[in-house]
């Protein structure tokens, strides 16, 4: 069931188009990350659903009814800000409480609500601090709950957890997925860290560029990208690209080609854009039997603990793919120089087609494998 | 080595910068205590024989209270005003901003004395009369810039997002001011009201043409004082300025820390 329909949203700023006729759909209680990358319009996007930015044409629609001319403070939509914005002249319960205060609940309507968020957030006994007695993860959740006690129709995140240590950071992920299954509220969550957009959206919006690039579920927006860029930028990948030769085979030049798995929609003759990543080759100093293999040499490698990264220059498709294997103290360290096998499964071969606007760039993980 | 010898010449200059501001107070404030009608530095002895007579003068009373009346509303209307006008320029985007500012900062640019003619010959020609809602119009204007730069500095550095934050919440422009822009800034507003405060209440050049027999105020009665007659009642009546005019920033300053304390 359709909760939150955005149509064709676009808006600018003078000559600058933030973002251009974005149109995607939320369902009750799901979950959607929005990713992309620095300047792309996620900040834009989550303005104009909560009231703060005035789409330029769109309309924004919750459960059937157009709220694109309403203000903030007439929307029930409740915003995490990447800086929390907790109100520093106020305690952790009047900040949680401000919502409801704003719809004239009474003192018991809000200590109820607020003893609950607290118990949800893990804050119990929290109500007399200040935030800035709170720790930086506190506050986090202290904002969460901010956003969630006056029992919004749709709670927006942008960013909330850029300003923790990665260890917090990793803890509180599990954390807001938790508290947003408990609470049960539609939840858009804007980031720019692709691991984080995979791992707890139900659905991705992938933004570049202003546009909307696919909108699927995790697994979808990982294998089956619609455009190079969301292949890209999901993931380190090396990029070949080619013409499908058969449903299941792409030809990538100079006799080469790669078996890959069938998707709907393509059909041979169309020009493709071919994906390795890095983290579904393998590696071998025997040749494989199975799958597509290339030969390869080691130009580099890089310990990391008890992982290995490997550089292999593929001279036959002209790139270069980075390698991670796990390696175990009696395992042989391969060595620069070596000649090995590189092996990837055709279903893990991942490829789009490609459109005009892609065609000319170098993709970035193409110049990242190079440097 | 040379560092040393440039921070003691740093720390001289300022001692004596100091002293020479401070011992004439010192010399005022001692005087008023003295014994004899015609002072010698330093007194033989002191008395409150001057404070005696001092508070038996009604006209003298009458001015210091004129003062902190007209001080106090001073206060008010250019905290006010200085926050209001702050807040449209701080954040609203206009034609001819940057002029703007320079019309709010004249009275600030503009040598007392003039201010004081010019307005007294433009308010004579309409007809207004001499009054204690002259003075404070005009001191309002003469602290007004003071103010405005004090709160806009302050909202220089205040984060929107937190009002952003009050109207997803719920909270309309008004409440959103109310409810969080208000006390956040409030240190700042406080401090530009005790600045209007301290501006009005030793303002002279220009109130001496702003001030009729009874809206005199005490830097005018000061300034007449030794113009007319020597009496050391002067030298209370400045002890009790220069007083005031310490007490209030202070009495403001512990108002502040203990309104910002929640913050700190
Ligand atoms: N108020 C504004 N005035 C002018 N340009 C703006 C304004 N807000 C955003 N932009 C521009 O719109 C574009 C999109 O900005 P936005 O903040 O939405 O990006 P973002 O995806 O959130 O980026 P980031 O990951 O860096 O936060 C950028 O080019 C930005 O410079
Ligand atoms: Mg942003």
């Amino acid at each position: 069931m359709t909760y939150l329909h955005i149509d064709n949203l676009t808006k600018r700023f003078g000559n600058l188009t933030a973002v251009q006729d974005v149109s995607f759909s939320v369902d009750e209680g799901e979950f959607v990350t929005v990713v992309g990358p620095s300047g792309c319009g996620k900040t834009t996007t989550l303005r104009m659903i909560a009231g703060l930015e005035e789409p330029t044409s769109g309309t924004i629609r919750i459960d059937g009814s157009d709220i694109t001319s309403l203000p903030a403070y007439r929307r029930d939509i409740g915003v995490v800000f990447q800086d929390y914005a907790l109100f520093p002249h106020k305690t952790v319960f009047e900040n949680i409480a401000f919502g409801l205060k704003m719809r004239g609940e009474d003192e018991q309507t809000q200590r109820e609500a607020v003893d609950e968020m607290l118990e949800i957030i893990d804050l119990e006994g929290y109500e007399d601090t200040y935030p800035h007695e709170c720790s930086g993860g506190e506050q986090q959740r202290v904002a969460v709950a901010r956003a969630l006690a006056f029992d919004p129709d749709l709670v927006l995140m942008d960013e909330p957890l850029s300003n923790l240590d990665k260890k917090l950071r990793q803890s509180m992920r599990t954390e807001l997925k938790r508290i947003q299954a408990e609470t049960g509220v539609t939840t858009i969550y804007v980031t720019h860290n692709q691991t984080e957009a995979l791992s707890m959206g139900d659905d991705i919006a992938v933004l570049n560029d202003g546009q909307l690039q696919q909108f699927d579920d995790p697994k979808r927006v990982y294998r089956e990208p619609e455009a190079p860029f969301v292949a890209d930028f999901l993931g380190q990948s090396s990029r070949v690209d080619g013409v499908l030769e058969t449903p299941s085979r792409v030809d990538l030049g100079d006799g080469n080609s790669v078996a890959i798995s069938e998707r709907d929609g393509f059909t041979p003759g169309d020009e493709v854009a071919v994906f390795l990543r890095n983290e579904l080759v393998s590696i071998a100093t025997e040749q494989p039997s199975t799958g597509n293999v290339f030969e390869g040499i080691v130009t580099e490698l890089d310990y990391q603990g008890g992982e290995v990264n490997y550089f292999v220059d593929v001279p036959s498709l002209d790139i270069s793919v980075q390698v991670s294997t796990v390696v175990s103290q009696t395992d042989s360290f391969l060595e620069a120089g070596m000649d090995v096998w590189m092996q990837i499964d055709p279903s893990d071969v991942i490829y789009t087609r490609i459109d005009d606007q892609s065609r000319t760039e170098v993709s970035p993980a193409e110049a990242a494998v190079e440097q | 080595m040379t560092g040393q010898w440039n921070w003691r010449a740093v720390k001289l200059v300022s001692a004596l910068v100091y002293v020479s501001m401070f011992v004439p107070l010192l010399v005022v404030v001692v005087n008023s205590f003295h014994p004899q009608r015609m002072a010698s530095f330093p007194p033989s002895s002191l008395t409150l024989h001057w404070y005696g007579e001092f508070f038996a003068d009604q006209m003298l009373l009458d001015a210091v209270w004129m003062s902190t009346k007209v001080g106090v509303a001073t206060a008010i209307c250019a905290g006010a005003v200085g926050t209001l006008s702050a807040m449209g320029f701080v954040r609203k985007q206009f034609p001819v901003k940057k002029g703007l500012v320079i019309v709010m900062l004249s009275p600030m640019l503009v040598p007392p004395v003039i201010v004081g003619l010019a307005s007294t010959m433009f308010f004579t020609e309409l007809g207004w009369e001499r009054s204690i809602l002259w003075l404070v119009t005009m001191h309002t204007l003469i602290a007004l810039p003071y103010a405005f730069l004090i709160v806009r500095s302050r909202l220089f550095l205040f984060d929107e997002s937190l009002e952003e934050a009050a109207q997803t919440l719920g909270a309309d422009h008004l409440t959103t001011f109310r409810e969080v822009t208000f006390p956040i800034i409030s240190p700042a507003i406080l401090t530009a009201m005790i600045i209007s405060f301290v501006i009005s209440f030793g303002e002279f050049t220009a109130t001496q043409f702003w001030v009729s027999r009874e809206t005199t105020t005490a830097p005018v009665v000061i300034y007449t004082m030794l113009e007319t007659l020597i009496t050391p009642k002067v030298n209370v009546l400045a002890t009790l300025v220069l007083v005031i005019t310490i007490a209030i920033p202070i009495a403001g300053m512990a108002l502040q820390r203990w309104l910002a304390s929640p913050t700190e």
